[in-house]
């Protein structure tokens, strides 16, 4: 009987350890999942599906990536649209070509029709006039120069300029 | 003297090399080409110092190096960075400046010129290698660099490696346009790699552009060239038909899409916009070839003019592109 007595004493105790420990190891789990929540929240930040391109205001000097300190200015379109070569028209404040200037310039048809026989990057409708590497450059050797005619000063064919490329790099 | 044959009256174009590309510059007035160019290169120089990934005395080259450090910086490479976080913003991270580890992992790790060379074509890419991928998001994200104005201080965050190539080019030349503006008090235009921005009063005639894939194409680029004239702004190419290499026997090209780390799968093979400015032009065209059919109705709302060309050739002009 006494052996019986102490023996459930002893499994009381170790059960109630046991329990103990459990709530220990519960409590333990919470808090590490919290830790490791934070610290992956912090190191792989997500976005919203819905997260605005334009980012959000605060008042702080210092930005974190999107969370911004201002909002940032969006992309803004031209004030007037490219235009086709052949019809190219000065915008209010810049003196209008000449009615000879446009004639000067070939429909865009013809640029895309290739240009043989071209040589120092002037394509063939380059004007024939034009004139190449009249003063020195300034510095670097490798570099050259060309004048082309000012269009306020000029015979009309000998207005355009060649275009400048526009391509990737 | 030099001064003897310069004539006031005439345009004055010159090319140099500068940023590992073609620089040119044009001037409304050909007396104020010596100062326009001295005030270009000026600005030139400053972004090379302080935005190279490739020089070991760059301040990004520096700032790298000290990923998850706090690094004060200078106000050029303070500014360029705003601008590529702007740029990560506006485009919901599509242009993100943190993709240089990714770079790295696909062999940009040095001057490009110094790459084996792809074939210059729009061919498909590989399949993402899931391991180049998986370390290259876990070091990526533009939401994470930290950069507080009032001290000049960036931090990045430990293993990120920032690249300024979508936006430092466009960004030059705008800077160089307006310096050479103000410096020769007259009409200039500076194309930077093929990116094109403007300043000052223009040719009465406009600027006449050649869109095309490649910046040193002199021809008709395959048909698909096209000549525009702006007045004023910028006006930016973005293409995957240049600037590719073979790495690990895989061809790569430039443009990264941050949610892969690889070279975008092109829809288009090149995208051409034009904008108030050139940095905003190659925002607009570098997001557009990364988002593929989708950078039509992004372009339209934002009412940009643009002009993608598809891997068939195909053209397709927006918001005001002229026809051609």
């Amino acid at each position: 009987m006494r052996l019986g007595h102490h023996s459930t004493h002893t499994r009381d105790a170790a059960l109630g350890q046991l329990s103990r420990m459990n709530r220990w190891l519960v409590a333990g789990s919470v808090l590490l999942t919290a830790v490791f929540t934070d610290v992956a929240a912090h190191a792989f930040p997500g976005k919203s599906a819905h997260a605005s391109a334009r980012g959000r205001s605060t008042s702080s000097s210092t930005s974190q990536g999107g969370s911004s300190s201002t909002t940032p200015t969006p992309l803004k379109p031209p004030s007037q649209p490219p235009s086709g070569e052949a019809s190219s028209e000065a915008p209010p404040g810049v003196a209008a070509p000449r009615s000879g200037e446009s004639q000067a310039s070939p429909a865009p048809s013809q640029e895309s029709s290739g240009s043989s026989g071209e040589s120092s990057g002037a394509p063939a409708e380059a004007p024939a006039q034009e004139s190449h590497a009249a003063p020195e450059a300034p510095s670097a050797s490798e570099s050259h120069q060309s004048h082309e005619s000012s269009p306020q000063a000029a015979e009309p064919a000998q207005e355009a300029s060649p275009p400048v490329v526009s391509g990737g790099s | 003297m030099g001064s003897s044959v310069i004539d006031r009256s005439r345009s004055a174009t010159i090319s140099w090399r500068a940023l590992g590309t073609s620089v040119v510059l044009r001037v409304t007035d050909g007396s104020a080409a010596g100062v326009a160019r001295t005030a270009v290169e000026r600005e030139l120089a400053a972004i090379d110092r302080a935005c190279s990934r490739f020089r070991p005395d760059s301040e990004l080259m520096r700032l790298n190096a000290r990923a998850g450090r706090p690094t004060r910086v200078g106000p050029v490479l303070l500014e360029a960075l705003e601008l590529a976080l702007r740029a990560a913003r506006l485009t919901d991270g599509d242009v993100d400046p943190t993709v240089g580890r990714a770079l790295e992992l696909i062999g940009y790790d040095r001057d490009w010129h110094q790459l084996e060379p792809a074939p210059p074509i729009a061919s498909p890419l590989p399949a993402p290698r899931t391991a180049a991928r998986i370390e290259a998001r876990m070091h990526e994200g533009w939401r994470t660099v930290r950069l507080d104005r009032e001290t000049a201080t960036v931090t990045l965050r430990r293993g990120v490696r920032v690249d300024l190539g979508a936006t430092a080019k466009a960004w030059a030349a705008d800077r160089g346009a307006a310096a050479a503006a103000r410096a020769g008090d007259c009409g200039s235009l500076v194309a930077v790699g093929g990116d094109v921005a403007t300043a000052g009063p223009p040719p009465a005639a406009g600027w006449p552009i050649r869109v095309t894939d490649d910046h040193r194409d002199d021809g008709d680029g395959d048909g698909l060239a096209q000549v525009v004239v702006i007045f004023s702004g910028g006006l930016a190419t973005s293409s995957t038909t240049v600037r590719r290499w073979k790495h690990a026997g895989r061809a790569h090209h430039h443009i990264i899409d941050p949610r892969s780390g690889l070279s975008a799968r092109a829809e288009w093979r090149t995208v051409s916009v034009a904008c108030a400015d050139c940095a905003d032009a190659n925002i607009a065209s570098t997001a557009a070839i990364i988002r593929g059919r989708a950078a039509i109705g992004w372009l339209t709302e934002l009412g940009l003019p643009a002009r993608l060309v598809a891997e068939n050739g195909h053209t397709t002009e927006l918001a005001g592109w002229p026809e051609p």
